[in-house]
Order: structure tokens, then C-alpha cells, then sequence
């Protein structure tokens, strides 16, 4: 149940003002541009989705529920941009990983103040990533990188809470596989069984 | 519950959303089995991997971008009025800069003539008799770049201007002056 004062600035934005809009989206920017940012690999892209993702949130607005959670709403509109992305980029074709090296690193040190370390890390993973296709990436994003939990996750990609269960199960298996760079075939984009 | 059907539930497990029942069964397997628990550790190391992305380095002026981008698209008259204003006045401060920068320019060129006359003219004709600089003559000191024009009527003063002409008198007025 979102709070009064999120009540009353989308309220106010329902109106046109355009303050209310600003104090809105300085509310959420953050995490939009990092759902975006985390899904697409690219900053200039990752803003352009959230700028467009805030523009259809104006411009729908006054359709908006205001009993139901705006910050769902939100993030099912941008996640939907960047699975969209995805899909134009991507064009549908398969990714077969055979032959990729794994990404894991073989001789991991933990040293957590390596900051180069974990830059390459970061890296590393963002390419494990771009591996998945977009629904599996999606969930394993909300999931993972933002914490959202399922019932959340469920929301905004609007499926059932099962098939959300079914699709981190998948995704974690995998961007392991991928990770460690065993062989396996990323093709298939359907929820078997769901 | 074997190894197989434990591995299986590892990946939910591993984020925490696993079922009571699967819960505790994979917690009771991984507690004998080392495998198992190595494979559990993977999907933990994955995660933690995964976390990594949470937060990071931005772009500087990112989100300035982001708000001036949605704000040209969802309010381009209050956008487009202060560009408006914003425009009129770099015109209005190019137009007086150009102004400016055409005086001096004149300036100085009226400056540069004077003084190469003035420094030029004895070097030429030392032994010259020194003549009176009138205007017009060669030797004056140009102190216009525009030259008087040639049409231009010269006034002559001949002493008469204000006495009235005898002959357009009538004959039989008193000349009382």
C-alpha cells in the first residue's frame, strides 16, 4: 500500500504540475537507470529507457490507480522497455555458449579492497549476463542485483509467483553454467511447463 | 532425499526462496553431503558475483541529462520559453559585441592613418618650404576616414549677406536705413 505522501504526488502529477513529476522521479531515477543499467550493459542506453520509461509514466498517469503501488508500475514499464531492447538487439537469435571460456576466475583471490579486482569481476559478470535471454536476465536482475522479492518480481513482470519461481530456477543454472563456461545451448526463451 | 533431486532445489535455495519442506531437506542433505554442499557454495558465489552489480560508478550528470531530456519532452513550453529568452539574449550580446569590435576597428585605422601622415611628411620633402596645413591639402592630418565631398558648397562671406539689395527696393520707399 504506498504512502500518503506518494499518494499526494501522484496526485498532484495526475493535475500536470510539473514540480510533483520532478520530485517523483528524483525519487525513483536511481533504481530505473540501475534496472535499466543492469539489463542492457550500457549507460547511454540504460538512460535513454529510463528517460522513456518516466515520459510514458507522465504521460499515463491519469490512468494510474492510486491504491495500487506506483513504484510496480514503474518498474514493469521499464523492464518491458528493456526487454523490448533486448529482444530488437538480440533479433531472436540463439546463443550458443560451446567453445566460450568460463568466466569464473580459476584462481580467485578474496581480497575484497582489490578494488581492479572486483571492477573485472563486475565486468565479467555483465557479459555472463548479456548471455541470458531477456526474461531470465530480467527476473535475475530484480531478484539478485535489486532484491526485490517474488511477490514483487511477480508484479512487475506479471506472471504468477510460480512461474517467477520456475524462471530464477532456470536463470541461476544458467548464468552458472555460463559463469563456469560449460557447455550449454541458450535457446530456448519459453517457461516450460508454466 | 538423494543428491539429484537436492541439486535441484539448490538454485531457489540458495536465495532464499525455497518451500519449509524443501528447506529443510535440502539443509539436512548438504549437512552429510559434501558434494552438495560444494555445489550450494557455487550458487552462493554466483549470487554474491551477482550483487556486485547493485551499485556502481555513474556517468557524471547523468540524471541532470535524464530530468532536462523528460522535462523538454513532457513541458516544451516552459522549456522551449526560457530557450527563447536565453537565444534573444546571446543575440542581443552578439550583435553589441560585433558593434563594438567594428568601432574600435575604425579607431584604430583612423589612429594608424594620422600617424603614418604625420610621420611621413617631413621625411619626404625636407627641404620644402613649410606650407600652412589647410583642408584638403596632402599634408593635413586626416582626422575623418570619410574625404569632404566635392559638391559640397563652399560658403563665401562677402560682407553683404545682411544689407537688402538697393535695386529691389520700390522706387518710391524711403531708404531710411
Amino acid at each position: 500500500m504506498p504512502d500518503a505522501a506518494e499518494v499526494s504526488l501522484i496526485k498532484k502529477c495526475q493535475e500536470g504540475r510539473e514540480d510533483a513529476f520532478r520530485e517523483l522521479m528524483e525519487k525513483y531515477q536511481r533504481r530505473v537507470y540501475w534496472i535499466a543499467y543492469n539489463m542492457l550493459s550500457n549507460y547511454d542506453t540504460a538512460r535513454e529507457i529510463a528517460q522513456e520509461a518516466f515520459i510514458r509514466v507522465f504521460r499515463n498517469i491519469g490512468r494510474f490507480d492510486v491504491k495500487k503501488n506506483f513504484y510496480t508500475w514503474l518498474y514493469q514499464i521499464t523492464v518491458n522497455l528493456c526487454i523490448d531492447r533486448m529482444r530488437k538487439l538480440s533479433h531472436g537469435k540463439t546463443v550458443d555458449i560451446d567453445g566460450i571460456g568460463g568466466l569464473a576466475d580459476p584462481t580467485p583471490t578474496r581480497d575484497p579492497a582489490a578494488s581492479g579486482e572486483q571492477t573485472e569481476t563486475r565486468a565479467r559478470v555483465h557479459v555472463a549476463l548479456d548471455r541470458l535471454p531477456p526474461k531470465y536476465k530480467a527476473v535475475l536482475t530484480l531478484r539478485d542485483i535489486q532484491g526485490f522479492s517474488c511477490e514483487e518480481i511477480s508484479e512487475i513482470v506479471g506472471c504468477t509467483n510460480a512461474t517467477v519461481r520456475w524462471r530464477l530456477h532456470r536463470a541461476r543454472k544458467l548464468f552458472r553454467a555460463i559463469w563456469e563456461g560449460k557447455g550449454v545451448e541458450i535457446g530456448d526463451d519459453s517457461d516450460v511447463g508454466f | 532425499m538423494g543428491c539429484e533431486e537436492v541439486r535441484d532445489l539448490l538454485a531457489l535455495y540458495a536465495g532464499g526462496e525455497s518451500y519449509d519442506r524443501e528447506r529443510e531437506a535440502v539443509e539436512a542433505h548438504v549437512a552429510v553431503c559434501a558434494a552438495c554442499a560444494r555445489e550450494l557454495d557455487h550458487f552462493r558465489e554466483a549470487r554474491a558475483n551477482l550483487a556486485l552489480l547493485r551499485d556502481g560508478p555513474v556517468p557524471p550528470a547523468t540524471f541532470k541529462t535524464l530530468w532536462s531530456n523528460v522535462r523538454v519532452d513532457l513541458f516544451p513550453q516552459k522549456a522551449a520559453n526560457r530557450a527563447v529568452w536565453f537565444d534573444a539574449a546571446l543575440r542581443y550580446a552578439a550583435v553589441t559585441m560585433v558593434g563594438i569590435a567594428v568601432g574600435v576597428l575604425i579607431h584604430y585605422a583612423d589612429r594608424r592613418d594620422a600617424t603614418v601622415v604625420a610621420t611621413s611628411a617631413p621625411a619626404m620633402a625636407p627641404l620644402a618650404p613649410a606650407q600652412p596645413a589647410t583642408l584638403g591639402s596632402p599634408n593635413a592630418p586626416r582626422l575623418f576616414l570619410r574625404k569632404p565631398r566635392a559638391s559640397m558648397p563652399v560658403a563665401e562671406f562677402d560682407g553683404n549677406y545682411y544689407l537688402p539689395r538697393v535695386e529691389s527696393m520700390p522706387a518710391g520707399a524711403a531708404k531710411d536705413f
